[in-house]
């Protein structure tokens, strides 16, 4: 990297990278966004979409922050998920958004009688 | 600062290429690019210290371990992959676990006792003070 391409570090944009995981009643979302602060994470539902988006901030030696990157990164939902009930999490640099699926789409067990 | 040719990420960059441009996408393998890849490294100097921070998302802080010996910085970090509950299963994993060591060659002579280290929301940061005899001086002209 030469010096000038060192200087336009700032304002790009990463894509998170990401782990899903499936449970009976949940689905949980990991993406890995090293040095955003939790007050810059912003995490919407809209039109089946779930987009999440956070700036980061690098502390320069003088104290001074400036922007260094953005993560930005979308997903479409499926029809099993209940919007009202997302919990999201920031942890070392981790972000833990847990989707519950929807009451009828959830394994019901028959009792024989 | 000399930056070294790092032959490594050019071959990603071309497998990469080569996979971007078959008809059918695969993300799994799409995901081989940077994303993933913890332990990115950025370094800044100033007049009086050096400050290095290495991306370690998911990395408790006793997992990392950080030492200056004889000029040289070495940081190491594990990232645990994390186990899953009960009937918990995969739909992704592009994130990568493991072990991850780096050394850095300081150029100049470092204050070993005055080094800080801090790990925050994923980022390490370590602050290297120098050494008197290695800080610029302002030469008076008499």
């Amino acid at each position: 990297m030469t010096k000038e391409t060192l200087e336009k570090k700032q304002n790009y944009t990463i894509v998170p990278a990401v782990n899903i995981t499936e449970t009976a009643k949940s689905y949980i979302v990991s993406l890995d966004m090293p040095g955003a602060l939790k007050e810059n994470i912003k995490a919407n539902i809209e039109n089946n979409t779930l987009f999440i988006s956070a700036d980061t901030v690098e502390n320069s030696l003088h104290g001074v922050s400036d922007v260094a990157k953005q993560y930005r990164r979308e997903f479409s939902l499926a029809n099993d998920i209940e919007a009202n009930t997302v919990e999201a999490r920031y942890e070392l640099g981790v972000l833990t958004v847990t989707l519950n699926k929807k009451e009828q789409f959830l394994p019901k067990q028959i009792t024989i009688k | 600062m000399v930056v070294r040719f790092q032959p490594v990420s050019h071959f990603f960059n071309e497998i990469d290429s080569i996979i971007n441009s078959t008809a059918v996408p695969f993300p799994f393998i799409n995901s081989i690019n940077r994303a993933g890849r913890f332990g990115g490294v950025s370094v800044k100097e100033s007049g009086d210290q050096v400050q290095v921070c290495v991306e370690l998302p998911g990395v408790a802080k006793q997992d990392v371990n950080v030492s200056v010996n004889d000029g040289i910085l070495t940081i190491s970090a594990e990232r645990r992959e994390p186990e899953l509950k009960g009937e918990e299963q995969w739909i992704r994993n592009e994130i990568t676990y493991g072990k991850f060591e780096r050394t850095i060659d300081l150029p100049f002579s470092v204050d070993v006792e005055k080094v800080s280290a801090e790990h925050e929301n994923g980022i390490l940061q370590v602050i290297l003070p120098k050494h008197e005899n290695a800080k610029p001086k302002q030469i008076s002209i008499r």
